[in-house]
């Protein structure tokens, strides 16, 4: 079941009600259903997997409380962890480290009978309940929070199902004490949470995927695309993948509201951004915060030398491309990520400036360098990335372009609407607008969703991680 | 109660919002959807509503060999042969009992029919027409053409509600018919296409059957999976879609005429055998009876197209020359006179 999908749509109305229908004590039962349904209507074979998650965090978080020996505390946060990115290694990366060993064999040995690939399937949302529940147990260990002794509580915790396939990643410091309140039947909560599903399904329907159209005709064929078409193609990608995860967290936060639970934000205008830095601070924010808790700050952060600093910045930037996925591409998005951090922190580029000529240089350098990088998170290996980029320079035939201005029409819509939501989310900027206003907002909204939604349903990107 | 108040009145807005969008969309972008996801609805656009009858028909009727110097339609040349009455053509290719059912639920209500004529082809009961990936397509197309708001009926083709699969889903579906869906010729080894498929590819038919080499063995294979089947009136789909195209013209007050498309039996005899014939007549007669006893008046061209009319050589269709298709409009015209439907 994906959020833009009819059964979601009957799905999430009934949840509702029963949520509201039944007493507090009940409802963390309605929710751990409802969301167990939501993951098995996937694969109901991978339930197996987070329900082991869940035992193996459940009581790694109340073992971590019994005991004060350092080794033994250690050690249960070892295999904690070691599970959890053992489950994450086996379905995400066996194959790919399989892929490689069997060249470096090849390349030493020169005949070499390569192990085949296993017949491996990507659990849906394995990187995201994983980090989720990881970091659960490391905040117990470092005593930032005390052990759930609920269980169907800490099981909703690593399910809950409007963030279980794609984020945002919780903590659960943040989710928990908002289960254990009793959720009022609020109006606020119905318009607020009803407003950011409109508009996720809007980014995600109209927008992503419409892009998503000429994004794949384009990357189908590189070789064939004139260069034009391929720099539209680049900056249509970094809008669908933007409209993409950015309309499934919508809806996420949107649906989550209903049940009176506040999920993180995960966006804030990122493509406004005038440094890489701060496009990192504004860009799959939960993420990134993880990684500054989880990586980044136990390497030392920017404390110590600049070695120190500068391995630690490489080694999250490259962890962040293998969280992504098991191909080169993503680590080397990570690796240039890296280098341009580490670049502007040596040149000082994320020095503040008042010169407005000087923020949208440094806006349109900025904008210009993550849509580059783009392209190797969305080619398939790294000759297409390299194709891509060689392509661009070759063919500057204006004939290519077959795409009508529709495509241009809905993301001008979309740019005006990010900005004018980029201080406070889309439903919360449509209460300082009357009531007329937000009539003809909700009027082209549903009009745009119902109308000019794109035809092929895709899945969001962001569910292959 | 101040919550379902709060609900209430955002649905009574949200059914005039719905309204009012349908209306813009209509005037905006309809159209162009149409054209895009159910084209075969703009033929029906353009028939003029007071034609006495429709035609429904596929590539057979609109499909020319080169060296013809006619090139018309079968329906053409049925119009011209009963200048009485005009005949409307609603043609596309690839279309089924399915969608012919579409566009029937179309019919613009102010038309006064005196008959409609679907166009029955054998091989659409087939397995692989019935899972072919074009499917999609006429899926897409059906929902496209369903009598609601057309604003939703986009919406709904966004959200894939309708039969959607995938080549690699489709080609599966089909495999598993070819297994599952059993026949039964006497005295026969196989009862299943692919055992009787493989048997033919694998076996020493070619030394057996001096009409068969390997250049057109493939051809052979083409007419096992075409034509070996056992029609099942109770779970196929096409035999249901019928079922209630009889329905909905017996309600509107017109006459249905199944047009039963000739089909090479020559060829089919020869590459594959008897057997092959034996299930192509037993579905033949089942038709016939079928829809008979429904009312519908067959025209029977199963066996009228010799073996020189068929245009393609390399896959079994119902594609004639110009000769083939004057024999089907010219039964036509005789079960027309015949039921008194010309006058």
């Amino acid at each position: 079941m994906i959020f833009n999908s009819l059964e979601y749509i009957l799905f999430l109305p009934l949840v509702f009600v029963l949520f509201y229908l039944f007493r507090h004590k009940f409802r963390v039962f309605i929710l751990l259903a409802a969301s167990y349904y939501f993951y098995i209507s996937w694969n109901p074979v991978f339930i197996i997997l987070i329900l082991l998650s869940t035992l193996i965090d459940y009581g790694a978080g109340l073992s971590l409380e019994r005991t004060s020996s350092k080794f033994t505390r250690r050690l249960i946060l070892g295999i904690s962890i070691c599970a959890n990115l053992g489950f994450l290694f086996f379905f995400k990366y066996f194959n790919f480290a399989l892929e490689n060993v069997n060249e470096i064999m090849l390349a030493v040995k020169g005949s070499y009978q390569p192990i085949e690939a296993w017949d491996i399937i990507l659990p849906i949302g394995i990187s995201f309940y994983t980090f989720q529940t990881m970091s659960y147990t490391i905040d117990v260990y470092n005593g930032k929070t005390k052990a759930e002794k609920n269980l169907p509580y800490f099981a909703l915790y690593v399910c809950f199902f409007p963030q279980l396939v794609a984020g945002p990643i919780e903590r659960y410091n943040n989710l928990m004490p908002q289960f254990k309140e009793k959720a009022q039947l609020l109006i606020q909560n119905i318009s607020h949470g009803g407003r950011l599903i409109l508009y996720g399904l809007f980014m995600k329907m109209v927008i992503a995927d419409n892009l998503g159209v000429f994004v794949d005709s384009v990357y189908g064929d590189i070789a064939g695309t004139s260069s034009l078409n391929l720099l539209i193609g680049s900056v249509f990608y970094s809008f669908q993948i933007y409209c993409d995860f950015h309309g499934y967290t919508t809806i996420a936060i949107g649906s989550a509201k209903l049940f009176n639970v506040n999920l993180s934000e995960n966006f804030r205008t990122p493509y406004l951004s005038t440094s890489v830095t701060d496009f990192w601070r504004n860009w799959h924010i939960t993420l990134t915060t993880w990684f500054r808790d989880y990586i980044y700050y136990p390497l030392g952060g920017n404390r110590g030398t600049v070695l120190k600093w500068g391995l630690a910045i490489l080694t999250v930037f490259i962890v962040s491309g293998v969280w992504h996925g098991a191909k080169w591409t993503f680590i080397f998005w990570g690796l240039f990520h890296a280098l341009f951090v580490l670049f502007e922190k040596i040149v000082r580029w994320d020095k503040q400036s008042t010169n407005v000529f000087l923020k949208g240089i440094k806006w349109g350098v900025t904008f210009t360098l993550v849509t580059a990088l783009w392209v190797f998170f969305r080619s398939p290996d790294m000759d297409a990335a390299i194709l891509y980029f060689k392509s661009i320079g070759a063919n500057w035939d204006i004939e290519g372009i077959d795409l009508g201005i529709e495509p241009f029409i809905l993301l001008g819509l979309f740019v005006i609407s990010d900005i004018l939501t980029r201080k406070k989310n889309f439903a919360l900027s449509l209460n300082m607008i009357p009531s007329v206003g937000r009539g003809a907002i909700y009027f082209v909204l549903i009009f745009l969703l119902l109308s000019r939604s794109a035809t092929d349903m895709n899945p969001f990107i962001y569910f292959q991680f | 109660m101040k919550i379902v108040k709060y609900i209430a009145i955002r649905m009574i807005l949200a059914v005039v919002f719905l309204f009012a969008m349908n209306l813009l969309y209509l005037y905006t972008f309809w159209k162009e959807d149409v054209k895009q996801h159910g084209d075969v609805l703009e033929n029906l656009w353009g028939v003029d509503i007071h034609s006495d009858a429709i035609y429904f028909g596929e590539s057979s009727n609109f499909h020319t060999q080169e060296v013809d110097s006619i090139k018309h339609r079968i329906s053409y040349a049925l119009d011209s042969l009963l200048p009485s009455i005009s005949i409307a053509t609603v043609d596309n290719a690839g279309l089924h009992a399915g969608t012919y059912l579409s566009l029937v639920k179309n019919i613009p209500k102010e038309m006064n029919l005196k008959f409609i004529v679907i166009t029955l082809n054998y091989r659409s009961f087939a397995a692989n027409w019935r899972y072919a990936p074009f499917e999609n397509y006429l899926a897409k197309s059906a929902l496209m053409l369903e009598p609601t708001l057309p604003i939703l009926n986009k919406y709904m083709i966004s959200l894939r509600q309708y039969d959607y699969k995938s080549d690699e889903e489709r080609n599966a579906q089909m495999k598993l018919a070819w297994k599952n869906e059993k026949f039964t010729i006497p005295n026969f080894d196989y009862d299943n296409v692919i055992e009787w498929d493989s048997a033919m590819a694998w076996h020493t038919w070619l030394d057996v059957n001096p009409n068969l080499t390997e250049e057109n063995l493939p051809l052979a294979s083409h007419y096992i999976k075409n034509f070996a089947f056992n029609i099942d009136t109770v779970n196929n789909e096409r035999i249901e879609d019928l079922n209630t195209i009889v329905s909905i013209a017996n309600n509107k007050g017109y006459k249905v005429i199944f047009n039963l498309l000739g089909e090479n039996t020559i060829e089919a005899k020869k590459l594959v055998g008897n057997e092959l014939f034996y299930l192509m007549e037993k579905n033949r007669s089942l038709l016939v009876n079928y829809f008979t006893k429904q009312g519908v008046i067959i025209v029977d061209n199963f066996y009228q197209i010799p073996d020189s009319c068929f245009v393609d050589r390399n896959w079994p269709t119902e594609h004639y020359n110009y000769q083939g298709k004057k024999i089907v409009a010219e039964n036509m015209k005789t079960a027309i006179i015949a039921n008194e439907l010309h006058n």
